[in-house]
């Protein structure tokens, strides 16, 4: 069953690159039912990720006595609601929306404010954790990109060689997000070439 | 009108609750917290079940069409996955799934990344995209930018050969160029921390922004 | 031999000076005892003439009389092993002394002629399967005698075997290896008695039969073999040195019993020059056991059996020689099975001939061990002297190694000694590979700079109290920094002149769409970002409103089409030009990510076919002739990530009619969006608030960007403090203490 797979895995995959490069509509007739097919089962993915989480953590620690049981009795009883109630009205409801814009939009930005101000507090320690030449060039940078992104220094445009070396530097992090990008792509290229000629079998259990 | 401003109010009062982690963990907060869990996660199952069952795969079926019925068994082995017993079942499933990815992966990545960012490096020494021909200045900025970029490269580039006696080590080029890499990474990932305080306190912002016009309004 | 060493008065084998026990049969030593002495000379003076038979010419003869009788024992013995090697059995020699017959087993041995040639020509005759007392068993086969007594000892074994109806087997003939150039087998009755003794004997024992067989073997019950025994020693008055020599090694202690001395036959008969070497080769390798019991016999020569006798296997030995008794109770437990013997193996004939007495005896060498000690050696155990021979299939050869040699239709067990290896030994170091050291100094090269944290001190809590103040100043500096500007009437702000370029292109794109083609807004964000990517998208979508372009709503992630329609219908109420039941359709979640935006590309229909209505997607008005993604304006991407915009861009930047992409996008995701701009492969981006106010600038409308901007700037600039006093205060406090330090040294 693992060869089976193995090969399956394979054929699909060489059948959706082949579409990138070559244009025949045998290939492409191939390829859009494939990927097709994998749009569905990443949505079906998504909904496993969601069950186990609510019945093979949650449920089992309603089961069990711990200290954390009524925390997971309020998830499970919300996430019931959610889904009943979404169910009945359908997502295109503008009373279900609330649910996402009055609850979740609130507190995950909530969340969001509360981490910005950990992080300042976290950052004033950069220097103590990281006391070499680096950390000294990350510190440097983090400061002169909060002062350029917070707009004050518009008051060089009048001045040249300062507007000048400060569009340059706003231009530094081009270059090393481009090598960080190439050097992704290259990953991706590789572990993708890995799995395509079976070398590595993630999905054999 | 009434609606609204209950649902404001659950916002007001859900925003308040957060914040209160400020003043330390609490179980109010841990309500919170498994409040949205549990929200999220049954919005999201709703999304599941109508826009990809009730409309990729129930909807085609009842349509006649019998080539729906492949990705209705693929989807029924994976969900055998939820089994410890009966997960091997939806191997076969998650092979197609990563086969397609892996392939995905690979195309995007060369045509859309490797060749166009090789054409972005280079296309400083050429013609604009504009037209208009290059400068000296643009010239010195695309040697920059190439030094850059070839130096970050060089920073993740961990071979080095062994020699008769000694460790291991890069040659000496190698190693200057990737010290060189390492400065503009770390310019760059500060550029990187310095925007995600950036959205951070913009969220804060925006927050406290809902919380006073909120207040107010109330106040009115 | 020295003139110093002690002869034992039982064994009559040399022990050092310093022995007080003999080596051999730990019989007690007396000092004074002549060593080379007349009683020596007498004893071997048979052997003497025995090997004086063999020699050649009156020369030798001369030599043997000058040289000691000491000597010439050991030169006869020397002969003896020599003509053994040569096939030459001394014991088939018709001057061989009697007393070289007088060993019990003599009764069982045939004389003359060959193995191999008895083996092959013999027809089978029935042997009793016996069980093999340990104490019996000798490597070599048993020795051959006289032709009278043979057949005096066939008689009695054929009588005695009628008596337990125990018939003629093959195993005996089977077990028996052909000897080349062996000695041909004079008689039937000898080569019954060869194999029946062949069967005794554990030499070189191969696989095991079928345990059925071992049970006939075992069958006779201990007490029948006695008789059998009794009856043939008492025929021919066997000696009963040999036993007394045998090592007890394998006796059990429990059987130890303390016996009374009892008289000894004097030896008067020198014992076989094999026999000796073969107990000497077999002593020299497995040192005997002392058995505990035995009582010393102090001062005299052979008064009682040191091992056999005092294990209670063998009883005393009187004047006259008795048989070995086998009782019940001393043998082991594989020696005292009662199951009967079947009858019919005697019909059975024979398929190989046994090999002659006199060619077994040629086998007689010093380093020849009985099998089942042989095989328990420790040396061999753990060494492999060759490779575990496969097991034959049934119905062939039976088997030719093991306890059950020799019977045909047993289950063949596994030479484990050929598989049994030494165990491996492991060294106290650790191994470490050449690429494990390369890893190690990359790693170590990777660390370098790195300062070594203190795991002690960080272990150490710091104080709460400190912490938690300074936790508490930081985020009333914050929301300070973020409540001033709002609640100040005089806001400081330095608002931006320059806009970034990136701003300026997707405004003069938005500026230059056809109206008339809607444009594809993709959302992907979180909700924790919400209220940014709102306040950033909201100039976008005011312009796009303001030229009145059809929008069409997707998000590849569950949440974000439900907010970005929240927030364009905030928008519309302020908008009043623009409907949003019209000119907006809402096509809902996009599954799969990277494989959902490339389905996108290639069948625009299929990938989305319905709204969050439920309604035929592509039947709406605004979207009639929207087959492909380049049919749409644009495609505008609103997230926080940047890799959902290098998604885009590899899935749909790739394709040759591509429309124009655009980015809305949270302040954290600009920097890795920045490439894919500068390379053109995305035509502008909105980034953060301040992109958004630049924006809003341009527009020429305050929205709330601007609003904020106060506040925003103001954070930043507390945040870019805080963060800045936090490194100096560091870099001041560690530079103190590395002075410290120095100063200390």
């Amino acid at each position: 069953m693992k060869i089976i797979n193995t090969v399956i895995a394979i054929i699909s995959g060489v059948i959706v690159l082949l579409g990138y490069f070559i244009p025949s509509p045998l290939i492409q007739s191939l390829r859009q039912p494939l990927l097709d097919w994998a749009v569905i089962l990443s949505g079906i993915a998504g909904l496993i990720a969601i069950l186990n989480l609510v019945f093979g953590v949650h449920w089992k620690r309603l089961k069990e006595n711990g200290a954390s049981k009524g925390f997971s009795f309020v998830l499970f009883i919300a996430f019931l609601l959610t889904l009943v109630a979404g169910i009945f009205l359908g997502p295109s409801n503008t009373g279900f929306q609330k649910l996402v814009t009055a609850v979740q939009v609130p507190i995950e930005s909530s969340l969001m404010a509360v981490l910005a101000i950990t992080m300042a507090f976290s950052s004033l320690k950069m220097l103590q954790r990281q006391r070499n030449w680096m950390g000294f060039v990350f510190f440097l940078s983090v400061v002169i990109f909060l002062i350029i992104n917070s707009g004050v220094l518009a008051f060089t445009t009048d001045i040249p060689v300062i507007n000048d070396m400060l569009s340059g530097f706003h231009q530094v992090p081009v270059a090393g997000a481009r090598g960080i990008l190439l050097g992704i792509a290259l990953g991706s290229l590789a572990t993708g070439i890995r799995i395509l000629i079976g070398s590595d079998r993630p999905y054999n259990g | 009108m009434t609606a609204e401003l209950i649902w404001t109010f659950v916002s007001f009062i859900l925003t308040v609750l957060v914040f209160s982690y400020l003043l330390g963990d609490n179980p109010l907060f841990k309500f919170v917290s498994a409040l949205f869990v549990g929200i999220t996660a049954g919005y999201f199952a709703v999304v599941i079940i109508y826009q990809v069952i009730l409309a990729r795969l129930v909807a085609p079926l009842l349509q006649g069409s019998l080539v729906s019925l492949i990705p209705l068994v693929l989807s029924g082995l994976l969900l055998l996955k939820l089994s410890p017993r009966l997960s091997r079942a939806g191997d076969t499933s998650m092979a197609v799934l990563v086969g397609v990815g892996a392939a995905v992966a690979v195309g995007g990545a060369v045509l859309g990344t490797l060749f166009g960012q090789i054409e972005g490096a280079i296309s400083y020494f050429g013609t604009r995209p504009d037209g208009t021909p290059t400068t000296v200045y643009r010239v010195v900025e695309g040697i920059f930018f190439l030094i850059g970029t070839l130096a970050s490269l060089a920073y993740f580039h961990f071979g080095a050969r062994r020699k008769k006696l000694g460790e291991p080590k890069q040659p000496v080029w190698v190693r200057i160029f990737a010290w060189v890499g390492k400065i503009f990474i770390a310019i760059t990932l500060g550029a990187v921390f310095a925007g995600v305080l950036t959205a951070g306190m913009t969220a804060l912002i925006e927050r406290s922004d809902f919380l006073i016009r909120t207040v107010m309004s109330m106040i009115k | 031999m020295t003139m110093a060493d002690i002869i034992c008065p039982i064994c009559n084998r040399v022990n050092d000076s310093s022995a007080e026990r003999c080596w051999y049969c730990q019989a007690i030593l007396v000092k004074d005892q002549p060593t080379g002495s007349e009683n020596e000379a007498g004893k071997f003076s048979g052997v003497e003439q025995a090997g004086t038979a063999n020699h050649s010419g009156p020369a030798s003869d001369n030599q043997e009389e000058e040289i000691p009788e000491w000597l010439a024992r050991i030169r006869q013995l020397e002969r003896e092993e020599r003509e053994q090697s040569q096939g030459v059995n001394p014991f088939t020699s018709a001057e061989s002394p009697a007393d070289e017959n007088a060993d019990w087993l003599n009764g069982f041995r045939l004389e003359g002629e060959s193995v191999s040639e008895s083996d092959t020509q013999e027809p089978e005759k029935e042997v009793p399967p016996l069980s093999e007392p340990e104490f019996l068993t000798c490597e070599n086969p048993p020795e051959r005698i006289s032709a009278k007594e043979d057949e005096e000892v066939y008689d009695a074994f054929e009588s005695l075997l009628a008596e337990l109806g125990i018939g003629p087997s093959n195993q005996l003939e089977e077990v028996v290896e052909p000897e080349a150039g062996g000695e041909p087998v004079a008689e039937d009755l000898e080569q019954v008695e060869s194999d029946f003794l062949k069967r005794l004997d554990f030499t070189e024992r191969h696989e095991s039969e079928k345990p059925s067989d071992q049970s006939n073997l075992d069958s006779v019950s201990s007490e029948e073999i006695a008789d059998v025994l009794k009856k043939i020693d008492s025929t021919h008055g066997y000696m009963r040195e040999e036993e007394t020599t045998i090592p007890s090694q394998e006796l059990p202690e429990s059987n130890l019993e303390p016996e009374t001395a009892v008289d000894f036959e004097p030896i008067s008969q020198p014992k076989p020059g094999i026999e000796r070497n073969q107990e000497s080769e077999f002593d020299a390798e497995n040192e005997p056991e002392p058995i505990a019991g035995m009582e010393s016999a102090s001062g005299e020569q052979s008064k009682e059996l040191p091992t056999l006798e005092s294990s209670g296997i063998i009883p005393p030995v009187t004047d006259t020689p008795r048989p070995i008794s086998f009782d019940d109770d001393d043998l082991p437990e594989w020696l005292s099975l009662e199951e009967p013997v079947s009858a019919k193996k005697s019909d059975e004939p024979k398929n190989k001939p046994t090999p002659a007495v006199g060619q077994d005896l040629g086998k007689l060498e010093r380093a020849h061990l009985p099998a089942w000690l042989h095989a328990i050696r420790p040396v061999e155990a753990v060494t492999p002297l060759q490779p575990a021979p496969e097991p034959p299939a049934e119905g062939e050869k039976p088997a030719e190694q093991g306890i059950l040699s020799g019977i045909e239709g047993v289950l063949r067990s596994a030479d484990l000694t050929g598989q049994i290896k030494k165990p491996p030994v492991y060294s106290p170091g650790i191994e470490v590979s050449e690429r494990q050291l390369q890893n190690v100094a990359l790693f170590k090269t990777l660390l370098e700079g790195a300062e070594p944290v203190d795991l002690a001190k960080s272990a150490q809590k710091p104080p709460v109290k400190s912490s938690l103040i300074l936790r508490i100043v930081v985020t009333l500096a914050l929301l300070a920094a973020v409540l001033m500007p709002i609640f100040s009437y005089t806001p400081f702000v330095i608002t931006p002149v320059l806009f970034p370029a990136e701003v300026v292109n997707t405004f003069s794109k938005i500026q230059n769409l056809p109206s008339d083609k809607p444009v594809l807004l993709a959302a992907h964000f979180e909700a924790g970002l919400a209220g940014e990517m709102k306040w950033t998208s909201r100039a976008v979508i005011e312009h796009l409103m303001a030229r009145n372009i059809p929008m069409t709503l997707i998000s590849t992630n569950a949440i974000g089409y439900a907010i970005l329609e929240e927030e364009i219908r905030g928008i519309s109420s302020v908008e009043t030009n623009y409907s949003v039941d019209d000119q907006v359709v809402n096509l809902g979640y996009l599954p799969g990510g990277t494989l959902g935006i490339l389905s996108l590309t290639r069948n625009l229909h299929q990938a989305l076919p319905y709204t969050t209505t439920i309604q035929p997607a592509w039947d709406q008005p605004i979207l009639l002739g929207i087959n492909r993604l380049s049919d749409f304006g644009a495609v505008i991407i609103l997230t926080d990530n940047a890799d959902i915009v290098k998604t885009w861009v590899e899935q749909v930047g790739t394709s040759a009619d591509v429309s124009p992409i655009l980015a809305v996008l949270s302040a954290q995701a600009a920097p890795m969006t920045q490439p894919y701009y500068d390379s053109g492969q995305i035509k502008g981006f909105v980034a953060g608030m301040n992109g958004s106010q630049s924006y809003e600038q341009i527009m020429q409308r305050p929205y709330q960007s601007t609003l904020a901007f106060g506040s925003f700037q103001s954070t930043l600039l507390i945040t870019a403090l805080i963060i800045f006093i936090g490194g100096a205060v560091s870099l001041i406090l560690s530079s103190g203490a590395g002075m410290k330090k120095g100063a200390g040294k």
